[in-house]
C-alpha cells in the first residue's frame, strides 16, 4: 500500500467503521462453536482489514461482507493450520533422541518454514513429500533415496518431477 | 504452438533439468547442457530462478540442521480445518461436500469473494442452514447472507434454483444487481448475466423490486425476463427450465439464442451465433455435459453451419 492513497485507506477505514464490530461477532461466534479458544476475533477482523488495505486493486467491493467473510476465513485457517503444525513439530522433536532443542529464535523461524514448506507440498501423495524432503533437506542422491524409501529410481525421479513443478506452478501465481 | 502450451513446454523443461541436476549424478557435461539451455533465453533464466526462489525456504531447516523425516512427521499433522468445517463454514454455517474448499487455497483475492461458485459445466448443490436447498448452475457465483431477521441470497452471477424450507420468522430474499426478489413461494429460479434476466416462481408468488423501484408481482408458474430498465412480458413457465438441474437441456420450440445461453456456460471459448438464424426453434432432449455434441446434431436437424476455426472459437451461421 502506498501511503499517498489516501482514497482507498478512507474507504477501507468506512467499512471498517461499519462492519468492523460485526465482523467481530461473527467471528467471535464460530470460533467459539470450534474447537479453538486460543484465537482472537478481535485480532482476526483487525488482520482482515490490514489485508483489504493491502490489495487496493480488488475495490470497488460489491458485497463487503461477503469479502470480508472470505478474507477471514482464510485467516482462521491459516491460523488453525499453524496451530497444527507447531503441535507436530514439537511432538515429533520430543520423540527424537537426536534433535536438539531449539532456541525459541530458531523455533520461530523454522515454524515460519515449515508453514512455508507445508504450503508448498500441499496435496502431495506423503511418499512425494518423503522424496522430496530427502532430497532437498537431507542432501541425498537419488540412489540414496530409492535405496532409504525402497522405491525404484524412476520413482524418485518422478516424484521429484511433480514436487517440482508445483511448487513452479505455485512460484507463477 | 500457442502461447498458454509454449508455456506449458517451458515448465515442463524446467522441471526436467531441475530435477536432472538435483538428482546427484548430472555428468560435468549435463551441466554445461543445462547453463546453456538456462542462458539460451531470458524465460528460461526467469524459470529457474523462479523455482529456486521458491526453494529457498528449505535453508531454514538445513541451516538449523533439523532432519527431513522430522519435517515430513509434522507436515503430516491432521488439519483441524475438516473438523470443524461444517460449524465454521460461511458464517451461515452451509453444509458442503468435503471438496467445496479445494479451491480456498491459492487463488488470486478477487476469485474469493463469493461463497460459492461454479465454473465450466460445473453444478453445485448444497444444503442451506435452514433446510432449503440451493442448486447453482455452471459458471455462477452467489453469496449467503443469513442472520436472526433475514435469510438472504446474494447471486452475483449466473443461475440458481432454490427449494425454500417455510421460515416465518425470516423472509427469504434474492439479490442480484438489478433486482431484489422476494420469495412468498417455495421454488424458484433466477437468472441473471450480463445485465440480462430471468425470473422463475415455479411455486407460489414472487414479489420483484427492480432498481428504479417498479415493482412486479410474478404468480407462481409464472417467469418474466428484466434488464436495468424494465420487466418483459409475463408468461406461463416451462416445466423444461429446470432440467440442468439433472444435467439435461430440455428444448420445446425454443428459441436457438436461447439455446446457445444455455450452453455457454457449459463450454470454453466463443460461441458466436449468426442474428439471422437466432429465431429459429428447436425441440429435444440432450444431455448438457456434451455441449459439442448438441451443436452437431443441431447443425443435423437445422438449416445451419457451424464453422469451427478452433476448439475455441466456434460460428453458428445460416447454411
Amino acid at each position: 500500500m502506498s501511503g499517498a492513497d489516501t482514497t482507498h485507506s478512507d474507504y477501507v477505514g468506512g467499512l471498517f467503521r461499519s462492519h468492523y464490530d460485526w465482523l467481530c461477532s461473527r467471528l467471535r461466534y464460530h470460533l467459539h462453536h470450534s474447537l479453538d479458544a486460543s484465537a482472537s476475533a478481535e485480532d482476526i477482523a483487525a488482520d482482515t482489514f490490514v489485508q483489504l488495505l493491502s490489495r487496493p486493486e480488488v475495490l470497488p467491493i460489491r458485497q463487503p461482507r461477503a469479502l470480508l467473510t472470505t478474507i477471514s476465513q482464510r485467516l482462521v485457517y491459516q491460523l488453525w493450520r499453524r496451530r497444527d503444525l507447531e503441535r507436530a513439530y514439537l511432538d515429533a522433536l520430543q520423540h527424537d533422541d537426536e534433535a536438539v532443542q531449539p532456541s525459541p529464535q530458531d523455533l520461530a523461524q523454522m515454524l515460519e518454514a515449515l508453514e512455508a514448506i507445508d504450503r508448498l507440498l500441499d496435496g502431495l501423495p506423503a511418499k512425494v513429500k518423503a522424496t522430496f524432503l530427502l532430497s532437498q533437506v537431507n542432501g541425498l542422491t537419488y540412489p540414496q533415496i530409492a535405496e532409504q524409501l525402497g522405491i525404484s529410481q524412476r520413482s524418485v525421479s518422478d516424484y521429484m518431477t511433480r514436487a517440482a513443478q508445483r511448487c513452479l506452478r505455485l512460484s507463477l501465481e | 504452438m500457442s502461447h498458454e502450451a509454449s508455456r506449458e513446454q517451458l515448465i515442463d523443461d524446467a522441471t526436467r533439468w531441475w530435477v536432472l541436476m538435483n538428482s546427484g549424478q548430472a555428468s560435468e557435461a549435463e551441466r554445461h547442457a543445462y547453463q546453456r539451455w538456462r542462458n539460451a533465453d531470458p524465460r528460461h533464466e526467469q524459470l529457474c530462478r523462479q523455482l529456486e526462489t521458491r526453494l529457498g525456504v528449505f535453508q531454514v531447516p538445513i541451516a538449523q540442521g533439523v532432519d527431513g523425516q522430522l519435517l515430513q512427521r509434522a507436515l503430516n499433522a491432521p488439519s483441524s480445518r475438516r473438523k470443524v468445517l461444517q460449524r465454521a463454514l460461511l458464517g451461515a454455517g452451509v453444509v458442503l461436500g468435503a471438496g467445496a474448499l479445494v479451491s480456498q487455497r491459492g487463488l488470486p483475492l478477487a476469485e474469493l469473494t463469493a461463497d460459492l461458485h461454479t465454473g465450466t459445466g460445473q453444478r453445485q448443490s448444497l444444503t442451506l442452514p435452514d433446510g432449503s436447498e440451493l442448486r447453482l448452475n455452471a459458471q455462477s457465483a452467489a453469496n449467503i447472507d443469513f442472520d436472526r431477521q433475514h435469510r438472504v441470497v446474494h447471486l452475483l452471477d449466473g443461475e440458481v434454483l432454490l427449494n425454500l424450507a417455510s421460515d416465518p420468522a425470516r423472509a427469504f430474499f434474492i439479490h442480484t444487481a438489478q433486482v431484489r426478489i422476494q420469495a412468498t413461494g417455495n421454488r424458484l429460479l433466477v437468472r441473471e448475466r450480463d445485465g440480462q434476466g430471468h425470473a422463475t416462481a415455479l411455486n407460489g408468488p414472487l414479489d420483484i423490486a427492480g432498481r428504479s423501484g417498479e415493482r412486479l408481482q410474478l404468480p407462481g408458474g409464472h417467469e418474466v425476463a428484466y434488464d436495468a430498465f424494465h420487466f418483459g412480458p409475463v408468461r406461463p413457465s416451462r416445466g423444461s427450465a429446470t432440467a440442468w438441474v439433472d444435467g439435461l437441456l430440455e428444448l420445446r420450440d425454443t428459441p436457438l439464442s436461447e439455446v446457445v445461453e444455455a450452453l455457454r456456460p457449459y463450454r470454453r471459448g466463443v460461441l458466436r451465433l449468426d442474428p439471422a438464424i437466432a429465431g429459429l426453434r428447436v425441440s429435444g432432449l440432450f444431455r448438457l455435459d456434451n455441449p459439442q455434441q448438441i451443436l452437431d446434431s443441431l447443425a443435423r436437424t437445422l438449416p445451419i453451419r457451424i464453422t469451427r476455426r478452433t476448439d475455441l472459437w466456434v460460428t453458428l451461421s445460416a447454411a
